[in-house]
């Protein structure tokens, strides 16, 4: 009952948004039946566009959980993009020079992407432990030194001669990753993160401190948690998410190599996603879901209806705020019908 | 009748029933005392009657009129304010600031900051409330943030003033003064209820007495005399309590915490906060710490445990020198519980269970390498909750729902089962009510026993008196004498406090 009630709670904000966003398909003078019916058809109507959306959604689990697992121990890594970026290029390029049968060489690359990223938080980690640097701001300005270390590395010294963008070569071909039935394997090894990162904040006593430090820091240190070293360690791995995630676009996407621009919003949107969820591991996955459903869903609308792409943008959000702003709503709502039951028993 | 509240229910949601058809009247020119159990449903009542939340069932007259008290806004207008035992205080604002906050005087749209300090020293002079009301508010100790609190319904001269548990953290003389203030209040015909753990201050100082138990209203008596503070206990618990304990004491052992010349400076102002302090706790001993609150205590405390480097000195326990060490590596040897349960001692947005394990969980059988045993976990947490009497509806349910003395307990039960040799307790029973003091006390007594070191800081003199065998008497951050309490009596120890001669 105690984890069944949030969820229906969950389905109800998600009904609710929609007839919102309908509202406004109706003043654009659209009709939502055809939007939403096209939505449905791109976002889950088969199993073809139901595996694309899992496709989108890989990057998205694992820079939410980045994002969950730093904020929920109070660390505000908001480095996802350039770490992510990170491990992309590592991935991309290692991917071109590695010579290894696939076997070893796809993991070891994944693994490799992960370090990167890791490496790159890292980096956060130790300016606040030397210099006592706000991670908050460390992270934030390493996403530029990434972008533009990235892109340089993409331009000069492993730009692929043929291409026409800032690009690297393609890695090599029995390096791709493949898929089950459609699904990448990328999906199925964000989802085993989510397990990971389940078992590690709750199962763990490191994962317990880290939350406890995230509910009250002074509370955590007094009670004798290392908290200089849980946020190190919160850090990196939050940081080996992030990498992870781009060495997965590498290796399992549609390009196969570093591109200019790539992976433009998954770093945000993976913070968005773990405020939505609350900083719970199991909620960013739902979420990472929803948002990787919305985006696939959103090519149908353009393809198939009359609402221009700004449109669609603009419902997304729609749906997000009310979503998120009604599900509270209806908790509270719940609760207030108990008492209101509960006190029926004692007034008659 | 000034305030009816007439069979007030309170469910707080989803189901904690709080309140069930409690009646309350305050009458023009009373001081109206408000006692009952740690979770009995005081603070409450006293909400509802403040605006800060809303009453499920039941009305509130004020002047015979029927009233929605939908805010504390509303309440003001009503002429009600209430001071709250969690302190809600803006801790970046110098203290006057809080006091004057969201009535500030102003002159042409001005704010005039000199004005204002000037005018909250005054009101702090007049009612003998001892506080540096330019201090930045969240350096204050507990004590200290409770006497902004008073000042800040004071100087918004109220008609009904709430006080919820006031004295908590308050020493004696403190106190005094305050019900000086208060006695002065009443012949203004203010009306004035008091929230209290403490008895005899309540016999003492109240017109009338309402009971609570268990969220229902047991009586209103009139003092006058004809009630004892046993009486009003066995009304409040449902039961006859003891409330003496036996003092069994065995000689002192061996010297467990060892400080040596240590002193501390602040590095702004340059003021000595320690002052080459010098202390030793034996095994099997409870020593006390005396002082008007701000003469070190707190600082000497925070030194201990780790939280700030002393400026020279060394502290030793079981003769190893830890001076060097963090609070994690310390936390081997002693047991804390600190003043601030709601910064320091708790998360409050987590479990009782999880707040339960804190440093517990360093240790087996709680932690098995990698891991956190959560059956284990749970298992010592429901005892916990059983041996200490918490108030609550089981080891998930968050702290931030619990009473104030709920929440205390849940502290005390963490440090006192945790089993080190060195036991530090600042303020131990704030918020506690009478049985669970008792069994605190207790508890304290048992370990001294079995030959561990007790450190105590209490506002309380007589708790120190009771508990302690030696006493430290702090005044400008130096140990001025040493006492024997069962030698001296109280007045000698407050002359030291105080620095006048006896
Ligand atoms: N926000 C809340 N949500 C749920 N339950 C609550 C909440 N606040 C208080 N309670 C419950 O209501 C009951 C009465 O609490 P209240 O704070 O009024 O007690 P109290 O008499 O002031 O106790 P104390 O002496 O410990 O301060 C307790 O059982 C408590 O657990
Ligand atoms: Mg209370």
């Amino acid at each position: 009952m105690n984890h069944v009630r949030p969820i229906l709670q969950t389905i109800l904000a998600i009904v609710f948004a929609f007839l919102v966003a309908a509202i406004f398909i109706l003043l654009h003078r659209s009709s939502p039946f055809e939007v939403y019916g096209a939505l449905y058809q791109y976002g889950l109507g088969s199993w073809f566009s139901f595996s694309n959306t899992l496709n989108a959604a890989f990057p998205l689990i694992l820079t939410g959980l980045s994002a969950s697992i730093a904020f929920m121990s109070g660390v505000v890594n908001l480095g996802q993009h350039g770490q992510f970026l990170w491990g992309a290029l590592v991935c991309a390029v290692l991917g071109v020079y590695l010579r290894l049968p696939s076997w070893l060489a796809v993991p070891l690359l994944a693994i490799l992407g992960g370090l990167a990223g890791a490496a790159w938080a890292g980096l956060a980690a130790f300016f606040k432990r030397r210099y006592r640097m706000d991670e908050f701001i460390s992270t934030l300005m390493l996403n530029f030194l990434a972008e533009y270390m990235t892109l340089y590395l993409a331009t000069y010294p492993f730009l692929d001669p043929k291409a026409y963008v800032p690009a690297t070569r393609l890695i090599r071909p029995e390096y791709f990753m493949t898929g089950v039935f459609g699904v990448n394997v990328a999906f199925f090894v964000a989802f085993f993160m989510v397990f990971l990162c389940w078992w590690f904040a709750w199962r763990t006593w490191q994962g317990y401190e880290a939350r406890m430090m995230g509910y009250n820091k002074l509370f955590a240190t007094v009670g004798g948690c290392d908290v200089e070293s849980d946020t190190t360690l919160i850090l990196l791995f939050s940081g080996f998410l992030s990498g992870l995630a781009g060495a997965l676009l590498i290796l399992n996407g549609t390009q196969h190599r570093f591109t200019k621009g790539i992976g433009a919003n998954f770093g945000w949107d993976g913070v968005m996603i773990a405020i939505m969820a609350n900083n719970g591991v199991f909620q960013t996955f739902f979420y990472a879901l929803f948002m990787g459903f919305l985006k696939n869903g959103a090519v149908g609308m353009e393809f198939e209806t009359s609402v221009p792409s700004e449109f669609v943008m603009f419902l997304q959000s729609i749906i997000v705020l009310t979503l998120v702003g009604t599900r509270s709503g209806i908790a509270s709502l719940t609760d207030w019908l108990r008492a209101k039951r509960e006190l029926g028993k004692l007034v008659k | 009748m000034l305030v009816e509240m007439i069979d007030i229910c309170k469910v707080y949601p989803p189901n904690v029933v709080a309140l069930k058809h409690v009646d309350f009247s305050l009458e023009r020119g009373e001081i109206h005392a408000l006692v009952g159990e740690n979770g009995a449903g005081k603070s409450t009542l006293m909400k509802i009657l403040s605006g800060l939340i809303r009453p499920s069932f039941g009305e509130i007259r004020v002047n015979g009129q029927r009233v929605q008290i939908n805010s504390p806004v509303v309440a003001a207008r009503l002429g009600i304010g209430m001071v709250h035992q969690e302190l809600a205080l803006v801790g970046s604002l110098r203290v006057y600031e809080n006091v004057v906050l969201g009535s500030e005087p102003s002159r042409f749209g001005l704010l005039q900051p000199q004005k204002s300090s000037q005018m909250v020293k005054q009101l702090a002079e007049r009612f003998g409330l001892n506080v540096d009301v330019d201090a930045i508010t969240q350096e204050l100790s507990v004590a200290g943030r409770q006497k902004v609190e008073i000042l800040k319904q004071l100087y918004r001269n109220v008609d009904i003033l709430i006080l919820d548990e006031p004295t908590a953290a308050l020493t004696p003389q403190e106190s005094e003064e305050l019900f000086d203030e208060m006695f002065k209040l009443r012949e203004r015909g203010k009306t004035i209820v008091f929230v209290s753990h403490k008895l005899d201050e309540v016999l003492k100082i109240s017109d009338r007495i309402t009971v609570l138990r268990k969220g229902e209203k047991i009586a209103t008596v009139k003092n006058d005399g004809s009630i004892s503070a046993a009486q009003l206990a066995e009304m409040m618990v449902g039961k006859r309590i003891e409330l003496v304990s036996i003092k069994a004491r065995r000689p002192a052992g061996d010297p467990v915490l060892v400080v040596k010349d240590l002193s501390l400076v602040d590095r702004t102002s340059g003021k000595k906060l320690l002052d080459g302090v010098n202390l030793t706790v034996h095994a099997g001993e409870v020593v006390g710490i005396a002082g008007v609150e701000g003469n070190g205590q707190n600082e000497l405390i925070e030194v201990l445990i780790g939280l700030r480097k002393p400026t020279s000195g060394s502290i030793k326990i079981m003769g190893e020198d830890v001076t060097n060490l963090d609070p994690r590596q310390r936390r081997a040897f002693i047991a804390y519980v600190p003043q601030d349960r709601k910064n320091v001692g708790l998360a409050l947005k987590a479990t009782i269970m999880e707040n339960l394990i804190m440093t517990h969980h360093m240790n087996p059988p709680l932690r098995r390498k990698w891991l956190l045993d959560k059956s284990v976990a749970k298992d010592f947490a429901s005892r916990l909750i059983k041996d200490f009497e918490i108030v609550c509806r089981g080891p998930f349910e968050k702290v931030q729902n619990l009473s104030g003395g709920n929440q205390q307990k849940v502290v005390v039960a963490r440090e006192i089962s945790l089993n080190r040799q060195l036991i530090l307790l600042d303020q131990p029973t704030r918020g506690l009510d009478v049985a669970s003091t008792q069994y605190l006390r207790d508890q304290v007594l048992m370990l001294r026993d079995s030959s561990k070191a007790v450190l105590l800081v209490s506002a309380d003199l007589d708790e120190l008196m009771d508990l302690s065998d030696r006493i430290y008497v702090m005044r400008s951050g130096r140990i001025v004498a040493e006492l024997d309490p069962r030698t001296v009596d109280k007045t000698v120890v407050g002359y030291h406090m105080l620095g006048v001669s006896a």
